[in-house]
């Protein structure tokens, strides 16, 4: 039984007020941020809820391989690793977190793809059929060996102070393109990665610009978002309460002045019943065919790939999926468990990419591949208490790694920069992460210095006071 | 409309950016008031500001509306029915006047205006991320119940001030409870110590100033007349202190008979704790041990080893700390080498120089065992005492040379104390205390703000642009600047907290509380602001006489709405020509939706902090929230509680569809509006008119009108009596019967559960039925004997019984199984000998009361073995919804055979109750 709610038949033109007091799940846009208590002193932020120019990509989706996934056993192929394997290199100063020894070997093989010849092992052979649609940058460089302070750098652009995520300036930014659904999704299958919701946080931004954390481990959609079903209530009885508390409040209001907070909140109600229906269905991925469920394989990587598929049709403005809980790609002990992790993810991905060109949705969607940093091309030597005294693994490793955009106005086949022979430190072109920010916000047609928020006495943006767009990756 | 202000603003910007005669740094002054004649002066300034720019007046609300808005803003509850009447009955000033004195005396105001505060104090429970170690703050809520009490008792401001920043310097004993107010400085986010006390500095300043010192930290202020001087005067303030171990104890705990129990287990955490760091100094005592740090060691000071080579060499000879090594490095460059170098050691390490790798632990195992005991003439002899010898570490010290191995079972036991204290009714409460150091670093300009570069050693000094001056000697730093912030000639101290406590009032503020600073233009009703701050300094800082005057006002009683005209002029509403009708915040929401449901105890105050979504908690305020900075809950997210990383100036609101999710859908509002529709008052009430007025009164806190009353009465008439039986669930209930050829008798439980089966005795070989029995996966029928595995409706729709099944051995006869509706039994199907069936059941109409049965029967002999199976049942309320899942035996499998629950049918007054609460009525303080 469904009730319908016609916006129609409300007493006033309640777009207005949308447009006013910036509705919806996850916030349709600033424009009227403070509208709801203004006042002389509130400056509103000055930003449009348009882009500041044209956008090449409209929305954004991020792998996030949380640990760090090795660079010279994925994207960044140095076959010097396999001659000089045992031999011990000149760090010449490139410290990382733990002690480190003589060169270890990619145990992985690789292969050319594509008429770009894109070199990828065969832990990504899903990955590399869209070869020609990658833009690899093998010169992403952070600040420090360490996940937390990389993990916080590389979403939230700092690495220590608390501030806003990249997904939520993104929605301040823009907005999102359906109010029933949060702009901002974050995803991670069984828990959440090291940080937990600092990986998401809006700081200093408003609330409601934060990343809204769905396990994606859960299979009954009722049970992943917060009261977005009633345990109870039918919805059928529902309607008829919302029946009622329309009566209600619009006795209320009649006795009172023209005030959109009235409005907006009688309207507020109208939204999240629909909300119950269309986010319940979004998330639904036993709607999907078997032929499309099967393309993405088992496994909970691939159910929150399709979870994102549905998500972004829908208008959500910049998803994160997130390996898993802790740090899955930290293969401190034996590189050998990235073969494990890239087969938990390498056929959703694929699948993804496929999915998202068929639907004609690649153009504008900006896919984003990488973890907080890289690993180093030697082996990580044994220490008390945190290692389980094998000596086949890679440490930590912020002075070089790769991370792969596609999609979105990224040049594809393309390979931007490169590391050192042994693919320790990037040397040419090198991109820090505040220059990917810069540039992740310039293809969605922002100027990452002109998206800026007033908090404590003066204007912040995600790039604090760095960050150059990198113009070669643009198509 | 909405951008002339701006413009306006930006034009007195520039006009006068000059510090020296910014508004906010002059005191301020009084203004003109020679024509007040008898208005009340907060009304008089405001009137000629609004006739100024053209408002004209708008009226009185009713007195009904007065006392309901006094008690939202000064408790946060709802005005008492017997509180209404007295107003509507004598809405004069007496009235008036001994009403605001009944809220302010009421316990419920100190709570409400404690949440305020821990805004400003960024408030949590939890520290951040603490890698997995328990991150909570065992005593955050001390701090917490010391404002409670703080407002209660209305503490002059300046104590407020000098308690937050200093109490340990304001307390003559250990266990003052005021030590609890150093919760302000400590109850913050952690992170490296440099941003802990970054974070003091910020709320500190921010918090009583509402300067944003903080800017100063790389470089001067872009703005304000703020230097990096003044920045790393106050950071040194907090870099030279220190928090306690061992918190100190303020109180008695909650259950003092528990006390002594706590304290065991507490010497039991502490007495582990201690025998590992005894067998860590044992270990470095140990000869064997002491010749290979002294070997490593050497050898760390020649080649000059990091940590990282310390730590290899140091694994390579077993288990050997690499800081130790470190230690004994640092202690041999001055003790066996150059000017202050030991007689002894200088001669093994001039000998160590020239000897092989195995001569040299041959000579230090030498000087190890002579240095464990040396004799009365040994040159060893005054080392023992000298304090960086690792021999001298002690039991407070020796963790610092820990490495992760030993570190990661000692955060285990930091933990467990933590939970220890957070949890035994028998631990007593304690603050999260402060004190000085004993010797005070010097204060140094981080240069860019990098700690690794720094500059020069700066004199501390109170903030320049405030007049400056080096602090006093002889007097904590600490204290000499709280009292530079509670002094009453301070320019900026009562403006800040007298526009905090307007906005608490009205919703808005009169200048902005983020900033002070030279941006921040001459605020309109400069006038105003200043004299509420002139009257709450002559008041000894009395909150409690600024309510006073601010509520005894006409403009805090005005009307929500007024004339058109001034909408146009004034549509922000910055010269509170009217009253700014808001929602109530969540705080308030829920603890008057607690109230009006009757399960709010406001009883008694203060208390360990619970967690909001548990039921248990619904007797508590709002503020009693645990509240977890590193993982904020949903709840506060979608609500505008401002995130604990950082001071927050004001709360910023917003109306989302996640409001409205949680009062449709949580299980707060489910189970409260179920309480109250049972309500044994509400119950007594025989007619449906009667009841509506009831709740009308209980929750709106006045009667229906005629209309309403009618409307509420169709909407009741007009629910559907089907959409409130029960919803389709069921129960399981395990069975046998006789099995007649096909024919089931008597129906009956089984009279044993042992072992997880049912079955008829105790030994299935000789039980009254051999080998029949049924556990939660698998099970053994029996020769005329059938095993039912009953499903019970509790709810109306339709239903499908799904599952396998398997036998589980080889051979023997075949079994034959059916579902049964209402005991009347659908199609037969058989089971061979290793063979499986699927179960699909067909979907079968239920009404409450209704069985659906798996029967289980061995028509053909005795020898056939067991059977696993997996049985689940799926429901939907209608041919044309969407199944789900709704029982599965394995889950729910029955252990008692106690009766199955009753299922109520749903009250539509609870659904009614829901929507009064979720109303804007409710929800606005008009």
């Amino acid at each position: 039984m469904s009730h319908q709610f016609s916006t129609n038949d409300i007493i006033l033109d309640r777009r207005d007020f949308l447009r006013r007091c910036g509705m919806g799940f996850g916030g349709l846009a600033l424009g009227g941020l403070f509208s709801e208590n203004a006042s002389a002193m509130a400056a509103p932020p000055v930003a449009s809820s348009a882009p500041h120019f044209a956008p090449k990509a409209k929305r954004v989706v991020h792998l996030f391989m949380n640990g760090g996934p090795s660079q010279v056993d994925t994207f960044d192929h140095k076959p010097l690793l396999q001659d000089h394997h045992g031999k011990p290199i000149v760090l010449d100063g490139l410290k990382t977190e733990r002690p480190t020894g003589t060169v270890l070997r990619s145990p992985f093989t690789f292969d050319r793809y594509g008429q770009s010849g894109l070199e990828v092992s065969e832990l990504f052979k899903h990955t590399a059929r869209h070869a020609d649609d990658l833009c690899v940058i093998r010169s992403m460089t952070a600040d420090v060996p360490n996940h937390e302070p990389s993990l916080m750098l590389m979403n939230c652009g700092d690495g220590r102070l608390s501030r806003p995520s990249m997904g939520s300036w993104v929605s301040y930014g823009l907005g999102s393109e359906n109010e029933n659904l949060p702009a901002y999704v974050s995803m991670c299958p069984g828990g959440m990665p090291i940080k937990r919701s600092e990986n998401w946080r809006s700081s200093f931004l408003p609330g409601r610009f934060q990343g809204t954390y769905l396990d994606s481990s859960i299979e009954e959609v009722n049970r992943m978002i917060e009261n977005l079903q009633n345990p109870v209530t039918s919805s059928s009885r529902q309607a008829n309460q919302l029946s009622l508390l329309r009566k209600l409040n619009d006795r209320h209001l009649a006795a009172r002045d023209h005030d959109p907070q009235l409005e907006t909140r009688i309207r507020s109600f109208e939204l999240a019943y629909r909300m119950q229906t269309e986010a319940t269905d979004a998330f639904d991925i036993s709607q999907e065919p078997a032929a499309i469920r099967e393309m993405y394989g088992p496994g909970s990587f691939a159910r929150q790939c399709l979870m994102a598929r549905r998500l972004l049709e829908r208008g959500v403005r910049f998803v994160q999926l997130w390996h898993g809980n802790g740090q899955p790609w930290d293969s401190h002990d034996d590189i050998e468990d990235h073969r494990r992790l890239a087969g938990e993810c390498d056929q959703a991905i694929g699948a993804f990419l496929t999915d998202l060109k068929m639907r004609g949705l690649l153009d504008e969607t900006l896919v984003i591949w990488g973890g907080e940093f890289g690993r180093t091309p030697v082996v990580e030597l044994p220490k008390p208490g945190s290692n389980a005294g094998k000596m086949k693994g890679r440490d930590h490793n912020h002075y070089g790694f790769t991370t792969w955009m596609a999609g979105g106005g990224v040049k594809g086949g393309h390979v931007h920069g490169a590391t050192d022979e042994y693919g320790f430190k990037a040397v040419d072109k090198p991109v820090h992460v505040h220059d990917l920010h810069a540039t992740i916000l310039h293809l969605l047609g922002l100027d990452h210095e002109k998206l800026t928020y007033p908090y404590s006495g003066r204007d912040f943006r995600l790039t604090d006071v760095h960050g150059n767009v990198v113009h070669d990756i643009i198509a | 409309m909405r951008m002339l202000p701006r413009i306006f603003t930006f034009l007195i910007f520039c006009t006068s950016a000059r510090s020296e005669e910014h508004w906010a740094y002059i005191p301020p002054s009084d203004p003109d008031l020679s024509s007040i004649n008898d208005h009340h002066p907060v009304d008089f300034l405001l009137a000629k500001a609004q006739k100024k720019a053209g408002l004209k007046p708008v009226e009185i609300a009713p007195p009904e509306i007065w006392i309901q808005r006094a008690a939202y803003t000064l408790t946060g509850l709802p005005a008492s029915p017997e509180q209404i009447l007295r107003i509507r009955e004598s809405p004069d000033e007496a009235t008036w006047k001994s009403l605001v004195e009944e809220l302010l005396s009421s316990p419920s105001y100190g709570e409400r205006w404690a949440r305020h505060w821990m805004d400003v104090a960024r408030y949590a429970d939890t520290r951040g991320y603490n890698f997995d170690q328990d991150n909570r703050y065992p005593f955050a809520y001390t701090y917490r119940d010391w404002l409670i009490k703080s407002f209660n008792n209305d503490l002059p401001f300046s104590d407020f001030i000098k308690l937050q920043i200093a109490a340990d310097h304001l307390t003559d004993r250990p266990d003052h409870p005021d030590l609890a107010a150093l919760g302000f400085i400590t109850v913050g986010p952690r992170a490296r110590d440099l941003e802990t006390t970054d974070d003091r500095v910020d709320v500190v300043t921010r918090g009583f100033l509402s300067s944003t010192v903080a800017c100063a930290r790389c470089h001067k202020h872009k703005f304000d007349p703020i230097t990096m001087d003044d920045y790393y005067s106050l950071y040194s303030i907090f870099e030279n202190t220190e928090e306690p171990e061992i918190k100190p104890v303020i109180g008695k705990p909650i259950d003092e008979s528990a006390f002594q129990g706590f304290q065991d287990e507490a010497a039991k955490l502490e007495q582990a704790d201690t025998a590992i760091r005894q067998e860590f100094i044992n270990h470095l005592r140990n000869p064997e041990a002491l010749a290979t740090y002294l070997d490593l060691a050497w050898l760390a000071k020649t080649e000059n080893w990091d940590i990282g080579k310390a730590t290899i060499e140091a694994f390579k000879k077993g288990r050997y700390r690499a800081k130790a090594v470190l230690a004994w490095r640092d202690f041999l460059i001055h003790g066996a080498d150059g000017e202050t170098a030991n007689p002894r050691l200088k001669t093994w390490s001039t000998e160590m120089q020239s000897a092989n790798p195995a001569d040299r632990f041959t000579l230090c195992q030498t000087l190890a065992s002579e240095w464990l005991n040396p004799p009365d003439d040994s040159a060893l002899k005054q080392l023992t005492s000298a304090q960086d010898c690792p021999l001298n570490y002690d039991i407070a010290k020796i963790p610092q040379l820990y490495d992760t191995e030993d570190s990661n079972p000692a955060f285990t036991r930091r933990s467990a104390l933590a939970r220890l204290q957070i949890e035994h009714p028998g631990s007593p409460p304690r603050a999260m205390a402060l004190n000085d150091k004993k010797i005070w670093e010097p204060a140094q300009i981080y240069k860019r703000g990098d700690p690794g570069n720094r500059g020069e050693t700066i004199e501390r000094q109170w903030l320049g642009f405030l007049g400056g001056g080096k602090f006093p000697e002889g007097k904590s730093p600490r204290l000499a600047l709280a009292e530079k912030i509670a002094d009453p000639a301070n320019p900026l101290t009562s403006r800040v907290i007298a526009n905090r406590i307007w906005a608490w009032h009205f919703g808005t503020h009169l200048a902005d509380p983020a900033d002070f600073g030279l941006q921040q233009s001459s605020p309109p009703l400069l006038p105003l602001l200043d004299f509420l701050a002139l009257r709450f300094n002559e008041s000894g800082g009395s909150i409690k006489d600024l309510h006073r005057l601010i509520l005894s006002s006409k403009t805090f009683r005005l009307a929500a709405d007024g004339p058109e005209k001034n909408s146009r002029i004034d549509e922000a509403n910055q010269f509170f020509w009217k009253w700014n009708r808001r929602r109530a915040d969540f705080e308030s929401m829920r603890d008057r939706l607690l109230a009006t449901s009757g399960s709010l105890d406001t009883g008694k105050t203060g208390g360990r902090s619970v967690l909001l979504e548990q039921a248990s908690s619904d007797r508590h305020r709002s503020l009693y929230a645990f509240v977890d900075r590193y993982a904020l809950a949903n709840t506060f997210v979608s609500f505008d509680l401002p995130h604990p990383d950082h001071h927050a100036p004001k709360r910023i609101e917003t109306t989302i569809p996640q409001q409205a999710l949680f009062l449709l859908n949580s299980p707060l509002l489910i189970r409260q509006a179920e309480l109250l529709a049972n309500n044994a008052d509400f119950n007594k009430l025989t007619s449906d008119q009667e009841k509506l007025s009831w709740l009308y009164q209980r929750i709106y806190r006045r009667p229906p009108s005629q209309a309403e009353e009618q409307e509420g009465l169709q909407w009741l008439s007009q629910t559907i009596s089907a959409n409130y039986a029960p919803s389709l669930s069921g129960t399981w209930e395990v069975r046998h019967a006789r099995d007649l050829n096909g024919e089931i008798l008597e129906i009956k439980p089984f009279p044993l559960f042992k072992d997880n089966v049912w079955s008829t005795g105790p030994d299935l070989a000789t039980a009254p039925v051999p080998w029949l029995h049924a556990g939660a996966k698998n099970g053994h029928a029996a020769r005329h004997f059938a095993i039912i595995l009953r499903w019970h409706a509790l709810g109306a729709g339709e239903v499908s019984m799904v599952g396998d099944l398997k036998r589980t051995q080889k051979g023997g006869e075949a079994l034959e199984w059916n579902i049964s509706h209402n005991n009347r039994s659908l199609q037969n199907f058989t089971l061979p000998p290793e063979g499986s069936s699927q179960i699909e059941g067909q979907w079968l109409p239920v009404s409450p009361g209704d069985t659906v049965d798996f029967v289980l029967r061995a028509p053909h002999g005795d020898s056939f073995g067991g059977v696993e199976w997996n049985l689940r049942v799926l429901g939907r309320e209608s041919p044309d919804a969407k199944p789900a899942e709704i029982n599965d035996f394995a889950k729910q499998f029955p252990t008692s055979d106690s009766p199955f629950p009753e299922i109520k049918a749903a009250n539509p007054w609870a659904d009614f109750i829901q929507m009064l609460w979720a109303s804007n009525e409710f929800n606005f303080i008009d």
